[in-house]
């Protein structure tokens, strides 16, 4: 009986710790219907970074562009919401998709606006461009079992009450 | 019922009297129908010439007889989320008529001396659109949804020509009846692609043109539209976007009833091959022209076809 009062609060609790679709609308975001395909990028040290290492972590993945004037807005707002996460688990990745401009440069240009979680450059590592195919800047939110739980297409205000609520829901679930 | 299936399996049908069927282009070609978030206003221009004469699908001599048509067309839309979307449509039309077509005693066209336009509020309409489907992945989006409305009979019936007679219904502002609108649109992106089709029904109401009664024959109109992405290769890189199209859309109506007779020259259809072109300038303006060149009539009867029409708007997303 215990057990099965258990399971009828966890039914219950479930909808509201997942990213459910009505979250998602709330903030313009789309569930996708495949896993988050797999990827090695690099650090300026030539040291790789695995999407599949970090299983059992959520990521947020952001991919912008030097020549992208909205992700000058967005990248540093990404940065604050890092800022504010940084003690849970989740795992803050910026992902340049330049092609004609040099990893230290996109660093430098990451770090004029303050940008300190890793930036890593797309041509440096193997990253499908299925990922940024429908336009730039896109945010994903993948999810504990690499599953793409979000997907924000173009900048969002990652600052705002609503956003920050969707957030949390991410990270508990 | 043939032609009809004829025209769902085609995608492709066609509008012998599309003048009179202000709302039939919402649903075709680069459509506000198509915007996912947000509201808009869009100011729309459509010219028609109809100055060929067409038997079934065989086109005969003009004995002289034009009827030309200038729509303004002002639509407001408003998405209550990302799957309900409300719209409503109120045309402006100028209509001028240069003789009536008639059918002689050989059978062949002939000209009666009968002229005259004028110009007016049309019928207004509303529609809906909920998306009930939507599927996504990392580089493709698929929705489908369902179209519904009504077309009130805002406009005047009962305009008269230059010899005081009550003007033909097809060159009235209004058509006088209220009609139903049942439609479903399935859009599809992927990259730089985007595809969608869209069907649209009108259940025709009963209606008055001067002082007899009307009905417009119902339609069903459709459209299947090809749009590229030219610039910028990847969306979100520049604030500005140029897109080219390409579509097959049209209409297919029933015969009409006039008096409670029905008018064997009248309904048929016609297909239009449309390409187009689209600017989004700094988030907010969009400009679109579209060419519709018809390449397929099949009217009842003998009556008149356009072989164009040419359309251009401008939106502004808020």
């Amino acid at each position: 009986m215990r057990m099965l009062l258990a399971a009828a609060l966890w039914l219950i609790a479930l909808p509201s710790l997942a990213l459910d679709e009505a979250s998602l609308r709330t903030q313009q975001m789309q569930r996708l219907e495949e896993p988050a395909p797999d990827f090695v990028l690099h650090d300026a040290s030539g040291t790789g970074l695995q999407l599949a290492a970090l299983r059992g972590r959520p990521v947020i993945v952001h991919f912008w562009a030097t020549w992208c004037k909205p992700c000058r807005k967005e990248l540093p707002v990404i940065q604050s919401l890092a800022r504010r996460l940084a003690d849970t688990d989740v795992v803050f990745l910026a992902v340049a998709i330049d092609t004609d401009v040099g990893a230290a440069d996109i660093r430098e240009y990451a770090a004029s606006l303050g940008v300190t979680i890793p930036v890593y450059r797309a041509g440096d590592g193997r990253i499908s461009d299925r990922y940024w195919s429908r336009g730039i800047p896109v945010t994903y939110l993948i999810d504990r079992d690499g599953a793409i739980a979000g997907r924000a297409l173009g900048p969002r205000d990652w600052s705002s009450d609503s956003m920050l609520a969707l957030i949390d829901r991410f990270l508990a679930h | 019922m043939k032609h009809f299936m004829l025209a769902l399996l085609a995608s492709a049908v066609a509008c012998a009297r599309v003048q009179a069927c202000d709302y039939c282009l919402i649903g075709q070609g680069i459509s506000p129908l198509q915007t996912q978030t947000g509201a808009g206003l869009r100011v729309a221009q459509r010219n028609t010439l109809l100055d060929s004469v067409f038997a079934g699908d065989s086109e005969l001599v003009n004995p002289g007889v034009k009827e030309e048509y200038w729509t303004t067309e002002a639509s407001g839309f408003y998405n209550f989320s990302d799957r309900f979307l409300v719209l409503a449509t109120l045309p402006v039309r100028k209509t001028e008529g240069d003789g009536e077509l008639a059918v002689g005693p050989t059978g062949d066209p002939e000209r009666e001396d009968i002229t005259g336009g004028t110009r007016g509020v049309g019928d207004l309409s509303l529609l809906g659109r909920y998306t009930f489907y939507s599927r996504h992945t990392l580089d493709a989006t698929t929705l489908m949804a369902g179209v519904f409305g009504i077309k009130l009979p805002t406009g005047s019936t009962s305009r008269r020509g230059d010899q005081g007679e009550y003007l033909d219904a097809h060159l009235q502002p209004g058509t006088g009846s209220t009609d139903l609108l049942l439609g479903i649109s399935v859009d599809h992106a992927l990259g730089r692609y985007a595809v969608s089709a869209n069907l649209l029904a009108s259940i025709a109401g009963k209606g008055e043109t001067g002082n007899e009664s009307h009905q417009f024959g119902n339609a069903l109109n459709y459209d299947a539209t090809v749009k590229y992405r030219l610039r910028p290769a990847i969306s979100g890189a520049s604030s500005n976007a140029f897109f080219v199209s390409l579509g097959v859309n049209g209409e297919y109506r029933d015969k009409e009833e006039l008096g409670g007779a029905t008018l064997p020259d009248s309904g048929g259809n016609t297909v239009y091959l449309t390409p187009g072109l689209q600017f989004q300038v700094a988030s907010h303006w969009i400009f679109e022209a579209t060419y519709l060149h018809a390449v397929y009539h099949d009217l009842n009867g003998i009556q008149l076809g356009e072989n164009y029409k040419l359309s251009g708007s401008v939106t502004y997303l808020f």
